[in-house]
This record gives structure tokens, sequence and C-alpha cells, in this order.
């Protein structure tokens, strides 16, 4: 499998997931409360979900909270930023990843948030917890993708192996 | 190069994760997500002192797969069980409660408690097979997360570089 047709099945995935995101609230809005109400069932087992921590679309709550919605959509755009960053690449393989100080780097501004409300010095809001997710998934996406890649070249290998 | 124990690290962190999961009290109020992706990352990172060479990013995904293949089965099996308890089974409506309660459509409201107050109303068998696709479904995303997990576990603590490729 090429990393080619590897990047298009993670963005794909991830563009499928971001629309059933939204999704949730649109079914629920239209009257087919089984469907969005399915869909926020299986949403909850990776977010909690609180209403006051959620965007709101057309007046009902998206399906995961605004932080978590954050990570999405800057896993979306870090894939799609990806290609434009092919200066960083030393291989060609596409199996290599950023050194992990940037990926720690994109997940402190998540973990000064959460410890600054907890301790009473701000209040986050939507958007502010929305932004320190993307920035985390901006980042997480340049580590994922060059994973993928290397996973699909292992899979195919066994599989060759098993064939011969 | 991943050391033939890897499967027993996978096995317990997965059952933890699937554990975790299913319960309504622990697996809902916090982020969820955290509990396949930190078990995926945490197995690696008990796999890497008995691996003799540094993880590779495919070795930590299957390490990933492995903990997120157990703990989807130890969810799924958990989730229905829970789902014939009635006050289990409160907790997990109680969120579909909450989110009604958020919508700004009167009309859209009540059609929503009244799909609620159906689904309480079933038999502990009936709510078992109404959640069945639910909980197959999340099972499918924790075995996701916990391959997320499992790469990212190779980034933050493998520090060691991985080998060379022998010469032609």
């Amino acid at each position: 499998v090429s990393p080619k047709l590897t990047y298009a099945a993670l963005l794909a995935s991830i563009t499928i997931w971001l629309g059933l995101i939204f999704a949730a609230p649109l079914l629920v809005l239209d009257g087919r409360l089984r469907s969005g109400l399915f869909l926020y069932e299986v949403f909850h087992a990776v977010c909690h979900q609180r209403p006051e921590r959620s965007f709101q679309l057309g007046g009902a709550p998206l399906s995961v909270c605004a932080r978590c919605l954050g990570i999405y959509a800057g896993a979306a755009a870090g894939l799609l930023l990806y290609p434009l960053a092919r200066w960083r690449h030393n291989r060609q393989d596409g199996e290599d990843a950023p050194s992990r100080f940037w990926l720690v780097a994109a997940g402190a501004p998540i973990l000064i948030e959460v410890a600054s409300e907890m301790i009473g010095l701000r209040t986050s809001t939507h958007y502010s917890r929305a932004a320190t997710g993307a920035l985390l998934g901006l980042a997480s996406a340049f580590y994922l993708l060059p994973g993928c890649v290397a996973l699909s070249r292992a899979f195919h290998k066994t599989r060759e192996k098993s064939w011969l | 190069m991943i050391s033939a124990d890897w499967k027993k690290t996978a096995a317990v962190a997965g059952l933890v994760v699937g554990v975790l999961g299913a319960l309504p009290v622990v697996g809902n109020p916090f982020c969820c997500c955290l509990w396949a992706i930190g078990g995926g990352a945490l197995a690696v990172r008990a796999a890497i002192p008995s691996s003799p060479t540094a993880l590779t990013n495919a070795e930590g995904a299957r390490i990933g797969v492995g903990v997120g293949i157990i703990a989807a089965v130890t969810f799924l099996m958990l989730a229905l069980i829970f789902s014939l308890s009635d006050a289990l089974n409160n907790i997990s409506l109680g969120f579909l409660e909450r989110t009604a309660g958020n919508i700004n459509n009167a009309e859209v409201q009540d059609q929503l408690r009244r799909v609620i107050e159906e689904a309480r109303q079933l038999t502990p068998v009936q709510r078992a097979i109404r959640g069945l696709p639910v909980f197959v479904m999340q099972g499918v995303v924790t075995l996701a997360l916990a391959a997320v997990g499992g790469l990212l576990g190779v980034v933050l603590f493998e520090k060691r570089k991985p080998a060379a490729p022998p010469l032609a």
C-alpha cells in the first residue's frame, strides 16, 4: 500500500468522523431522533458531551465537546497540511515523524488551560478549549500518518509472507 | 522487535481500559477517550524495556491494536451486562436526558423525552438487544483509539534509535 493511499484513507476517515459529529444534532433537529440518539450514544464513548462545554448547531449540542471537536478538526487540518510540510522530510518512505518535543509542546496548552481553570485563575471558553485542542490535533496528525504508513506496510508484509 | 510477552502486557492494559470504559460512573464524566489512548500508550511503555531493539511505529500500533481488541471485547461484554442493571441503565439514559434538555426546541425536546422514556420501560433483555449496535460501535472506536495510543506511545516513550537496515 502506497503512503498516498494510507494518507487518503486516514483523511477520509477523519472527514467522516467530523461529519458524524455534526450529523447527530442535525438528525435530531430533523426529527430522526433514533439515528441522532444512536450517534450521541456512540460518541459518548469518547467524550463527556457536557452541553455547557459543547458548541451548538441549530440549537442542539454537537455530539462531542468543544475541546474534542478542536482535536479532531485540528487533526484533519494537520493531515491537509502534511503534504505542504514535505520540506522537513529526510526520508522518502513516508514513515518519518517530527521530534517528540513538538507533540509534548502541542499538548502543553491544554494542560495549562485545565490547570489554570482548576485553580481558579481563569475561565475557559468554548473557543479557547477548541483552540488548544486543535493545536494538539494538528500536531498529532504529523505522528499518526507516519505510524499508519508503517503499520500498513507491516500488515501487507505479513500478509505476503502468509501467502508464500 | 517486540518481545514475546507483549501480548500479556496488551491483555492486562486492554482489560483495564475495557473495564474503565464500560463503567458509566468512571468512563462518562472524565474524558473517556483518554482511557483507550492512555492504555495503548502505556502498554507500549511497558513493552519497551523487554524489547531488545527500539520499537517501531508499526510495532507500537500492533500493541495498541492488541490492547484495543481486548478492551473492545471486555467493554462489549461488560456494557451488555451493565445494560441489564436498572441503576446503571438510568445513569446512561441520564446523559441523553441532559442532551435533550439542552436542545432549544420544545417540540424536539418532548419527542426526545418520549423516546428516552420508552427506552426506560424496556425489559433488561430488550435493553441489551437495543444497546448492542451502540456497544459494538463504541468497541470499534475504543479499538481505533487504543491503536492511536500505541502509535503515540512509541513517539513519546521510545528513546532508542531504530536499528539500521542491513547492508545489501
